[in-house]
């Protein structure tokens, strides 16, 4: 049972990979879809009245957290693991 | 103790580690599970009022408070002692499962104290016990990691201590209640400061991630689950609405985040986001109203659910593999397909995906926050939101699971089964308590008016999430885990510890310097000057004297010996000699 399911998950991994990639995608278009029809009742940070406001949020500050800390401020913080020397 | 109906949880933890060296046999693991069901039993049929009312120097102490804040608290604390303890039923080291239930025993005492003093003790008992689960790993860098987190912890409770003896000092009680957020007194900060310790508040924190990953597997789901959460609940307790917190918790909120998105060790990555998750308590706490009261504490049971969920599922990682980081796992959804399934559903709660628990009290306390028009602490916990799932509910398993073939020739450790089904019953409840918020709502010590499932947030969450996995996607080559440790505030306790040390060191060392220049120059010429004269004297005085004296016998001696020849005439004639000085003297005197 364990081998199966593990078989199945290496095929959604390797062969399947590009039918999970358009279904993301049409999943992603679904959602601000959606955002046209379905509002907060009382917005609560002015800009999420606008639709698509979550969506361009999330996206912005995903990025932009891997950026700034990935490639602007790793470089000044890592240094060797204590245990590299062992 | 049995204390008028009420049976204190923490005793039954205590006598299990007072007993277990004396078990013996193979069957003895078995009595592990003993006092977590006692403590279930205990939480579920307590009834309100104090308990344990002991005078003690004048003054009242509290080992029972049993109320509606105290009791979810200690409710989620028996339900996950009962799962470590099955997680960890298959290690033989019984100083493990006596560190265990000494914590254990600690977090149900500060819960239910109601004074600052029994508060203080098991506060204490939780220190020392928990820098065993960090010891007990027995590897250099934890006995290294487990001693910096004592000294961190003993300096928080020193500030404890300091507060609640200068309060007691003031207004002569140490009961425990709340504060006047609008009148902080000096000592109220000095016990806030030792809270925020074990609440890891930034800057306040780095002995979290620093401590956890080092600690046993085991150790460190127990650690998860109650250092922060029994800080959370004294916070709520003594500080709720002081707003300060409400900065704080935010800050701590992304700061958490932000740090994990670049970790390679996959516990690290889950203890930054303790810190992280803590963050929403504390902001919900310092906000302070009942909306946000209830957030903060149905967080505080959600995340000790999937925290837990989460350290034992990279815990099992490590255990199978031999490694926790990322750059050195991969492609393991073929081989371990359920642990990559349990995991997930303590990613996607602790991301705040619907139908999991965290959805049902992340989105409160944002909410709470956003209606007591906190627009920026709000933000920051959505900022928060979106970061946790990057890290947590993407980069972590991807790295871990997904984004390679595994290695060529893995062998993985065969994992007990004790460790899924603790698992499987943290993933049960995760997705029940979201399914059915009722659950977690009856026990909140405010009535809920708050209703989770509305088609709007459930769009908004899934927008949230979905959208920061396109982001993850556009970003996949640049989030790649490094091998290295990143440098937080951690190093700037061991700098400034050094540098502590050094101004100390300094001036003693001048001034050891200095005397002994003094020393030598005066002291010790003196002391040779000295020296010098009674060599001297001992020569010319006490040497000329005794030595003399021993001359002169020896002189008379031989003298009188080379007298006495044995001849009759040398006698007569020496006689005569005499007789004749005798003579010649009575003569000229006379």
């Amino acid at each position: 049972m364990n081998s199966s399911l593990g078989n199945w998950f290496e095929t959604q991994r390797t062969k399947n990979l590009a039918t999970w990639k358009w279904a993301f995608i049409v999943f992603l278009v679904v959602l601000v879809v959606l955002n046209f029809f379905i509002h907060p009742h009382h917005p609560e940070y002015v800009l999420d009245k606008y639709t698509g406001f979550w969506a361009i949020f999330a996206l912005v500050v995903s990025v932009g957290m891997v950026f700034m800390m990935k490639v602007i401020v790793q470089p000044f913080l890592v240094g060797p693991e204590e245990d590299d020397g062992n | 103790m049995e204390i008028n109906g009420f049976l204190h949880p923490a005793v039954a933890f205590i006598a299990l580690a007072m007993a277990l060296p004396f078990f013996r046999g193979e069957h003895w693991k078995w009595l592990l599970l003993v006092p977590p069901v006692i403590a279930i039993v205990v939480v579920f049929t307590a009834t309100m009022g104090e308990f344990g009312v002991i005078p003690y120097l004048g003054n009242t102490l509290i080992l029972g408070r049993v109320d509606k804040l105290s009791l979810v608290f200690a409710n989620v604390f028996a339900i996950q002692s009962l799962i470590g303890m099955i997680y960890a039923l298959h290690m033989k080291d019984k100083a493990h499962h006596a560190s265990a239930a000494l914590y254990v025993a600690g977090s149900f005492g500060c819960v239910f104290a109601g004074d600052y003093l029994t508060l203080f003790i098991f506060w204490e008992l939780m220190a020392v016990a928990s820098t065993f689960l960090v010891w007990l790993h027995r590897t250099k860098t934890s006995s290294a990691a487990g001693y910096r987190y004592f000294l961190f912890h003993m300096l928080g409770g020193l500030f404890l201590l300091g507060g609640l003896l200068l309060r007691y000092h003031e207004i002569g009680t140490f009961a425990f209640l709340p504060v006047d957020p609008a009148s902080v007194q000096y000592y109220d900060w000095l016990i806030l400061i030792g809270f925020c310790v074990n609440a890891a508040v930034v800057p306040l924190h780095a002995w979290l991630p620093d401590a956890y990953p080092e600690a046993t597997i085991p150790g460190a789901v127990f650690m998860c689950a109650f250092t922060t959460k029994t800080a959370v609940y004294v916070l709520a307790r003594g500080f709720s609405g002081v707003y300060i917190l409400a900065v704080a918790g935010t800050f701590m909120a992304v700061y958490g985040v932000l740090y994990a998105s670049m970790e390679n060790n996959a516990r690290r990555i889950l203890s930054y986001h303790i810190v992280s998750q803590v963050g929403y308590m504390v902001a919900g706490i310092g906000i302070g109203t009942a909306l946000c009261l209830n957030g903060a504490v149905a967080h505080a049971y959600a995340h000790i659910l999937y925290k837990g969920l989460l350290f034992m599922s990279v815990g099992t990682i490590l255990y199978a593999v031999g490694t926790a980081d990322l750059d050195k796992l991969g492609g393991l959804v073929g081989k371990l397909p359920w642990l990559v399934i349990l995991y997930m559903v303590g990613a996607v709660s602790i991301s705040g995906m619907p139908f999991f628990n965290g959805f049902i009290s992340k989105t409160m306390t944002i909410t709470g926050a956003a209606e007591s028009h906190n627009m920026w602490i709000a933000i920051g916990l959505e900022i928060a939101a979106v970061g946790t799932f990057l890290s947590v509910g993407i980069k972590l398993p991807y790295f871990a699971f997904f984004n390679k073939p595994a290695k060529p020739g893995l062998k993985l450790n065969p994992i007990p089964k004790n460790m899924y089904v603790a698992m499987a019953i943290s993933a049960i409840l995760c997705f029940a308590q979201g399914v059915y918020p009722q659950m977690l709502y009856s026990l909140l010590p405010f009535p809920v008016e708050y209703t989770p499932y509305t088609p709007w947030h459930l769009l908004q969450s899934a927008m949230l999430l979905a959208f920061t996995g396109a982001g993850f996607w556009i970003m996949r080559k640049i989030i790649v885990p490094h091998h290295g440790r990143n440098l937080d505030f951690d190093k700037l306790y061991r700098l400034i510890g050094r540098t502590g040390i050094s101004l100390v060191c300094r001036p003693i060392a001048w001034a050891d310097s200095v005397w002994t220049t003094v020393y030598r120059v005066v002291g010790l010429k003196g002391l040779m000057d000295f020296a010098a004269g009674s060599s001297w004297f001992d020569r010319k005085g006490i040497d000329t004297v005794v030595d003399g004296t021993a001359y002169t016998v020896r002189d008379i001696g031989r003298t009188g010996a080379k007298m006495q020849t044995g001849r009759l005439q040398d006698y007569l004639g020496l006689t005569v000699f005499i007789a004749l000085c005798i003579f010649g003297l009575v003569w000229y005197l006379g």
